[in-house]
């Protein structure tokens, strides 16, 4: 098997790169392989590494990725329809004005009476 | 007999209260007072007058306003219980104390004063809080 030193080949294996033809033919193919050899510095992440360059050949390989994915990270799914916000169209029909309303109405209408008096007494209604 | 105060001064009338000349003026320099904002200054204007003039309903009901218009409603109050007192049947007086009663928290005076009131007076703006009320 011919190892050489170098920084090509797909997913920069870290100076070390593996001629296609020193591929083991069987068993094992040119992409998996690859995989498996980019480890971390600490030589832990080789599943990780392998799991960036997965392509899923066809659409169940697919769903079977997104079913693993959410089977381990359950959070990142679709929104649940519990969770999902739905606007609440009240069906009651609409009140009257609320009777602090009809106090606060009222007051403004007295302060301005109350100004109109300030200003000439002498109209005063029923001030006699 | 009835006295007459401030003989051979000209007088005019202020809801059945005689006002002098000079009170005529106190009295348009506290308001002038009121609309360029100066309420502390109009307010010392009205007590003055009010000290003159304890029998002035008109002067006691302008004074409480002021004293709303300051935010002080507890000092405003008074005035208009006086104001009542002085004119049981006025209008405005019993509205603004109805009102500030209110606004005070205390609207089982407030709707005491309107029952009071509306025992032998009619008011249109009572009875139109009392039907937005009973409308609910």
């Amino acid at each position: 098997m011919a190892v050489g030193q170098g920084a090509v080949g797909p997913g920069n294996v870290r100076g070390l790169f593996i001629r296609s033809s020193a591929l083991p033919s069987v068993g094992i193919t040119k992409r998996s392989h690859f995989a498996a050899l980019r480890l971390g510095p600490f030589g832990g992440s080789a599943h990780l590494e392998s799991r960036q360059n997965f392509r899923p050949r066809s659409q169940t390989d697919a769903k079977i990725e997104w079913s693993q994915s959410t089977s381990r990270y359950p959070q990142m799914g679709p929104p649940s329809p519990v969770t999902r916000l739905v606007p609440i169209v009240s069906t009651c029909p609409p009140k009257g004005p609320a009777p602090i309303d009809q106090i606060g109405k009222s007051e403004e209408r007295v302060k301005k009476a109350m100004k109109d008096f300030a200003r000439d007494p002498k109209c005063g209604k029923k001030d006699d | 007999m009835r006295v007459i105060q401030n003989v051979g001064k000209r007088t005019t009338s202020h809801g059945g209260i005689r006002m002098t000349e000079d009170q005529e003026r106190e009295y348009a320099s506290a308001y002038q007072l009121r609309q360029n904002g100066d309420l502390y200054g109009a307010a010392s204007v009205l007590r003055k007058l009010s000290d003159e003039l304890p029998q002035s309903a008109t002067v006691a009901i302008v004074l409480g306003d002021t004293y709303w218009d300051l935010g002080e409603l507890d000092h405003a109050l008074p005035w208009f219980l006086k104001a009542v007192d002085l004119k049981p049947s006025m209008e405005i007086a019993s509205l603004a104390l109805f009102h500030c009663l209110w606004k005070m928290g205390r609207t089982d005076d407030a709707f005491d004063e309107m029952r009071r009131f509306l025992k032998d007076n009619d008011s249109d703006e009572y009875t139109q809080i009392l039907d937005g009320i009973n409308k609910d």
